[in-house]
């Protein structure tokens, strides 16, 4: 190893008790009740998959149809956008 | 799907950047540190003891995303660990205002890491001030008659620092950008990638169109994709009919003062940097 190297090394030894690991858990926020509007899939769904793709928490899984994990879907209404056979109608969130 | 961020986040709704930092990790694998500096981008690097990530990731100082890109990438090079990818994931502000001094001197050193830029136009996270990526026209709280001044051309100035990959992107088109980031990852040097990143809240629009925008962006020449090996300059997405400006403008509050003046500046230069693109474009 290189001097510098070795300095280097020395430093980060002693920096291991001075800094803790910061985040341990993995977050977990149920995001599906900020909902105002629940995204619905009919029976157009082709399986085509561009929802998923453009879904920003990738929560939809293809599976007979689209699939929507509402324990976080937020709602947003991007899947109804860009579903191009109009297989994603969203209703407003009862009280 | 990829399981490499945890399923419920803090983003907002409809926020470009969660779909882009989703594609990223798909694209790259747990063998990947990512680093985020204050900005939206930080809500998945941690609050207390939680963070989003299941892979490595670090928080940096606004400053200087891309110079802890350089410490992290050489002391793999010293551990010989090709097989990790170092990436940032900075918003704009950090990245053609606060950060560009070190993001030029770790280009200019060479360092091997991926820098992703996602664009949203202002410093969102502190409540949508003006930055250098703001376009002309747009309202911020600190531009509250609307942005006076054209958007900073940081992909330019990067290039002409000889970058050996560059591209732009957009959410809208997220096929396009994973294949330009698959490339990314194979530089042996430093990389750059600006993704155009529609933010509901800050641009005053409603959360379902975050792909329509990002799409609407392109297709009006606003925001040409295109990426550059060593140079080469590629045009990836051809517009061959131009949409109207006005339809990509008029879905955003933001732009609800926008002059007569400036949407006309906007068009003209839009579609003279597209037909330079086109110009300087290799065979
Ligand atoms: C040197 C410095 N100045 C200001 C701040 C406060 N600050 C934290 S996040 C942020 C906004 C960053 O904007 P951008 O990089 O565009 O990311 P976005 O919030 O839009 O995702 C600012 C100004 C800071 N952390 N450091
Ligand atoms: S303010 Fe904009 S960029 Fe930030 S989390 Fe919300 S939608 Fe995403
Ligand atoms: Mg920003």
């Amino acid at each position: 190893m290189l001097n510098a190297q070795k300095q280097l090394m020395k430093g980060l030894l002693f920096m291991k008790d001075k800094v803790g690991i910061f985040a341990t858990d993995v977050s977990d926020t149920k995001t599906g009740t900020w909902r105002l509007a629940k995204p619905i899939v009919n029976e157009n769904c082709k399986v085509c998959g561009i929802c998923s793709k453009y879904c920003p928490g990738l929560l939809i899984e293809m599976e007979d149809i689209a699939a929507i994990d509402y324990e976080y879907c937020k709602g947003c209404g991007i899947c109804e956008v860009v579903c191009p056979f109009k297989a994603i109608l969203m209703v407003e969130e009862a009280e | 799907m990829s399981d490499l961020i945890c399923k419920g986040t803090t983003t907002c709704e409809g926020c470009g950047m969660e779909l882009l930092a989703r594609s990223i990790v798909e694209v790259l694998g747990k063998n990947t540190i990512v680093l985020t500096p204050p900005s939206c981008s930080a809500i998945l690097t941690g609050f207390g003891d939680q963070t989003c990530w299941r892979i490595p990731a670090f928080q940096s100082n606004l400053e200087n995303i891309a110079a802890y890109c350089s410490g992290i990438s050489t002391a793999l090079e010293y551990q010989k660990r090709e097989d990790v990818y170092v990436v940032a994931l900075a918003g704009d502000g950090g990245t053609v205002d606060i950060g560009l001094q070190a993001l030029s001197g770790a280009v200019e050193r060479g360092h091997r890491f991926i820098y992703i830029c996602y664009d949203n136009e202002a410093y969102m996270n502190t409540g949508i001030q003006r930055s250098g990526s703001t376009p002309i026209g747009a309202w911020t709280t600190t531009t509250p008659g609307g942005k006076e001044e054209s958007k900073k051309n940081i992909v330019e100035m990067l290039m002409a620092q000889g970058i050996p990959y560059i591209a732009t992107a957009s959410v809208g088109y997220i096929d396009d950008f994973k294949r330009k980031l698959d490339k990314a990852k194979d530089v042996n040097g430093p990389t750059y990638i600006h993704v155009l990143s529609p933010c509901p809240p800050g641009w005053r629009y409603e959360a379902r169109e975050t792909i329509k925008l990002g799409r609407l962006a392109v297709d009006t020449k606003l925001y040409p994709l295109f990426e550059a090996i060593d140079g080469d300059i590629r045009i990836t997405k051809k517009v061959s009919k131009v949409k109207d400006i006005g339809e990509y403008l008029k879905l955003q509050g933001r732009f609800r003062n926008i002059t007569k003046e400036q949407i006309k500046s906007l068009e003209v230069d839009a579609a003279k940097y597209y037909d330079k693109l086109v110009e300087m474009e290799v065979e």
